[in-house]
């Protein structure tokens, strides 16, 4: 009986799903926002000669934990590769990851004591801050647009998209097989140039103006205009495969943005954290080296 | 005219599978998409009727396009191609080929049409990942990851450390770029912002904090010749562009670190353990003025105005004054300073009293608080309460003279010094000759009268000899304005004949008890009557009674009342004193009086602090305020400067005649 309770309970967790910002019940949101509290209060209470700066006592302190925390936060590479449950899971250790890293930007201001310049110890802090910005993005990202992107997708996969949009261009084939030579190669436009990821500026806008199906679209609609007695059935059929491949195209690509809006912070996020490291490094290194 | 047509497609197993073959008895055949060709290619970039191809003898045919598009021929795009079947050639029409061949069996033209492997299309499923992730449109985040990092080490990192290794460690000028100067987290104070590039003036071992021999390379303040030549050199060396302020501690180093009280507070503790763990004490020059501290920006500043550099360093006190001052005797074990928590418990002036010599030798020089009322050796006979007395013969002589206020007051004799804070050592000729003249004859240089060499017996006597015997005679007497009783005693002294016996007996009146001498001097008879072998008793004034503290006259309050009267007598309580030898120094109570015990008592007083009197670095000197006043660099230098300072050893401040 009381294991079927507890399965019963299991399953039920398992069912209602919560976001990594609310694991634990905002454990870490308290956890950080306690760190900040705490940093704050001690910045404004220690009275610190002729201002606060990074070489004092306090701002060693916080300095340390600012530096731990970037290393341990900096870990999550790796950690987030291995998937385990409790505590100590996944979830719980982004939801650490994210609190944490936002509290950093108090921790590391108050470190610096709000004094900036043109060095290294202020180009730690930059990246610090880019690694951050990059990383609320992501977060916000992920707290968002998950449900865009079932939503798009409806009851319908990726691959049923590449299957339909290739199974659109031999339909198409088939049918330009008794156009003529023009007709023919607006056909091979859409069926042989069409990308339909794009470049970096169409993923992130959803605009592919020069898509070469939409050309073909264009085209074949200002050839019938034009040469009304080019109209036959094979043309027709033609127009509709392309107006279906549009269609399709379209689906698949805002799925695409979605997950390149997804994907993008991380360009940011994962390689200025190496620079931020090295920076950081040096920073330490460099305090000490000319101490 | 046969030909052979042969369409060749892929297996799934990737092997070839030959159809048997289609033939056509024509004389050409047509290429093309449309239904009605013979070779049909189901290819949309071959147009419906694309070439014609016809065998134009034994082994040789013609290929034609019918429309404006070629075909394709070894490489070449042409429209028209005649070709030999023995060459075997091959024609590409979109992504078909067709290669051409001579049956081995008889004389038919063999056609066989492949089509080519193309990419895959641009919507498998294989490049499922491609489209949907963003991997391809940008670089991979591992290389920049990497790039970035190894960028960010070496610019950061190794080139500032390689650069340090790699340079000398003399003095050499700066460069252009320093690799380590993105290491500083803040502009250096003007004063020291020459040495900007070169950050190895100051850190001179990788990870040592900066020592204090590297500030003292160049403010050292030593009695020491040779090291103040080295000092000395090495500011000419550095080329800074201001005069360095030389500076010493107010005590042995070894005495203040014991004097410098344990942390009382966890908070202190842990920090002096990490101060002692890393070599960073407090106790460094670097620990209380520090650099790389930028000014905050003026009020008002557009944001992102770069914070403008200080003039000094930052001076940050980590001890005052009480803290080492309250408990002196107990850290030090033995000490002549009195434990001075505050200016409430600020000891009685001690001023430097100096014993009656024996004989002709130096006085010994004593700090005697004023409780004790001590009296100071000074060798001369004088009463400030004659000389500064409105009524008698003093005052009628000042008249007589046309002094100020028709008496004598105290700046007739004391004249303040250059700056007004301290006065003139009191000089006989200046400052008492006027009336006390050294005159003793007409016909001196320029008309003047002869005077009498002062502070050398055996030169008046000399001088006197000299003239008597007629080496300095001239006509006439002395003339111009001098003091009635001077002139009666000056004619009983001199009779104007050129006779040395009539010189000795005039010598003897101005050294006998009531001769000139003795108006001011005690004057020790020769031991040999029949000698002139007159001495004057030792003189020693003190020029600074109390060399630890520094007291301005220069200040208003200081110098008069709100009506301009001078206030010297509130302090100085000279119109009572009737002997030589008193003290007149005023008690501290007296500073207190204005300066309050625990604040100010009148408006314009400065509250109670130490720093209002003494220095760290300079102990006889009032500290000086503002980041550089004008009073700072060149006073620090007088006040600490070995051959000028008043110190409790070496020199005294004393002025022997």
């Amino acid at each position: 009986m009381a294991k079927a309770v507890v399965r019963q309970a299991n399953r039920s967790d398992v069912r209602k799903h919560t976001g990594f910002l609310r694991d634990g019940n905002y454990r870490w949101l308290w956890v950080a926002l306690a760190l900040c509290a705490v940093s704050i209060v001690a910045y404004l209470m220690i009275d610190v000669e002729p201002r606060p700066r990074g070489g004092t006592m306090y701002g060693y302190i916080l300095g340390t934990i600012g530096a731990l925390l970037i290393v341990w936060l900096s870990l999550f590479g790796i950690r987030k590769r291995v998937i385990t449950n409790g505590v100590y899971s996944l979830k719980a250790w982004l939801s650490a990851h994210v609190y944490l890293g936002v509290s950093l930007l108090v921790i590391g201001t108050l470190h610096a004591g709000f004094h900036f310049g043109w060095n290294v110890h202020t180009l730690a802090y930059g990246l610090m801050v880019l690694v951050i910005v990059s990383g609320m993005f992501g977060a916000a990202a992920y707290t968002v647009l998950p449900r865009e992107l079932s939503a798009n997708r409806g009851e319908t996969t990726q691959k049923q998209w590449l299957e339909t949009i290739r199974s659109l261009d031999a339909q198409l084939r088939d049918a330009a097989q008794p156009l003529d030579r023009a007709e023919a190669d607006i056909v091979r436009l859409s069926t042989e140039k069409t990308d339909i990821g794009g470049s970096l500026i169409n993923r992130l806008t959803g605009q592919y103006g020069s898509c070469s199906t939409h050309r073909a679209v264009e085209e074949l609609a200002r050839m019938r205009r034009s040469l009304p007695q080019a109209a036959s059935a094979a043309v027709d059929q033609v127009d509709a495969l392309l107006k279906r491949k549009q269609e399709t195209l379209a689906q698949a690509r805002r799925q695409i943005r979605i997950k390149t809006f997804l994907e993008i912070w991380l360009y940011v996020h994962v390689p200025v954290t190496f620079a931020l490291l090295a920076a950081l490094t040096a920073h330490i290194l460099s305090v000490f080296f000319y101490w | 005219m046969t030909f052979a047509i042969r369409t060749i497609t892929r297996s799934a197993t990737g092997g070839d599978i030959v159809h048997r073959p289609q033939l056509f008895d024509a004389d050409q055949l047509t290429i093309g998409r449309g239904a009605d060709c013979e070779v049909r290619l189901p290819d949309l970039a071959v147009n419906l009727r694309h070439a014609t191809l016809k065998q134009t003898g034994p082994g040789t045919v013609l290929v034609e396009s019918l429309g404006a598009e070629p075909f394709e021929v070894a490489g070449k795009f042409i429209p028209r191609a005649e070709l030999k079947l023995s060459d075997t050639p091959k024609l590409i029409f979109g992504s078909h080929v067709l290669a051409l061949s001579a049956s081995d069996e008889d004389d038919s033209v063999l056609v066989d049409v492949t089509r080519m492997e193309s990419a895959p299309e641009g919507a498998s499923a294989a490049n499922e990942r491609k489209i949907f992730s963003l991997g391809s449109p940008i670089f991979g985040k591992r290389p920049v990851a990497w790039t970035l990092a190894v960028a960010a080490l070496l610019a950061c990192l190794v080139w500032p450390i390689a650069s340090f290794l790699s340079q000398d460690r003399t003095i050499h000028h700066a460069q252009t770029i320093s690799a380590d100067q993105q290491w500083s987290t803040g502009p250096l104070s003007k004063s020291h912002a020459f040495l900007g590039k070169n950050c190895q003036a100051c850190h001179v071992k990788a990870f040592v904090s900066v020592r204090d021999d590297t500030c003292l390379s160049c403010h050292r303040s030593t009695a020491n010749q040779e090291a103040a030549r080295t000092v000395a050199a090495n500011e000419r060396n550095w080329g800074g562009p201001e005069k360095v302020t030389l500076v010493r501690e107010h005590a042995a180093h070894d005495r203040l670190l014991r004097a410098m009280p344990a942390p009382k507070d966890f908070v202190g503790q842990i920090k002096a353990v990490f101060q002692r763990q890393f070599d960073h004490n407090s106790e460094r020059c670097a620990s209380c003025h520090l650099e790389h501290l930028a000014d905050t920006p003026p009020k008002g500043a557009a944001a992102g105005t770069p914070a403008p550099p200080r003039a000094i360093p930052v001076l940050r006190n980590t001890e005052d004054c009480a803290s080492c001052h309250a408990k002196l005797r107990r850290s030090l074990g033995s000490t002549a300073l009195r434990d001075t928590p505050d200016w409430t418990h600020h000891p009685e002036f001690r001023p430097l009293i100096a014993r009656t010599p024996i004989g002709q030798s130096q006085p010994i020089l004593d700090r005697i608080s004023l409780i004790q009322q001590p009296t100071d050796y000074t060798g001369l006979i004088f009463s400030h309460k004659e000389h500064l007395s409105t009524v008698g013969g003093v005052a009628r002589m000042a008249a007589g003279l046309r002094f100020a206020g028709g008496a004598l007051n105290c700046t007739d004799c004391h004249r303040p010094n250059k700056g007004g804070k301290g006065f003139e050592p009191v000089k006989m000729e200046r400052d008492c000759a006027s009336c006390h003249s050294l005159a003793f004859a007409p016909g001196g240089p320029g008309g003047a009268p002869r005077m009498l060499p002062h502070g050398h017996p055996d030169q008046v006597v000399a001088t006197l000899q000299n003239f008597y015997s007629g080496g300095g005679m001239g006509a006439g007497g002395v003339s111009g304005r001098q003091p009635p009783g001077f002139l009666a005693q000056l004619g009983r002294l001199i009779s104007y004949h050129p006779d040395s016996g009539a010189a000795t007996g005039k010598i003897r009146a101005l050294f006998a008890p009531r001769g000139l001498c003795a108006e001011c001097h005690t004057v020790v008879a020769p031991a040999d009557a029949t000698t002139l072998d007159y001495k004057i008793k030792l003189i020693h004034l003190t020029d600074r009674y109390l060399p630890r503290g520094d007291f301005n006259h220069n200040i208003p309050e200081h110098k008069h009342d709100a009506a301009g009267k001078p206030t010297c007598d509130n302090c100085h309580k000279a119109v009572d004193s009737e002997v030589a030898n008193e003290v007149l120094l005023p008690r501290v109570s007296e500073c207190a009086s204005c300066h309050g015990k625990t604040k100010a008592k009148i408006e314009t007083a400065a509250s109670g602090d130490c720093v209002e009197c003494h220095s760290f670095h300079a102990p006889g000197m009032a500290t000086p305020k503002g980041d550089r006043g004008k009073d700072h660099p060149a006073a620090l230098d007088s006040a600490v400067a070995p051959d000028k300072t008043v110190a409790s050893t070496g020199s005294t401040g004393r002025r022997t005649f």
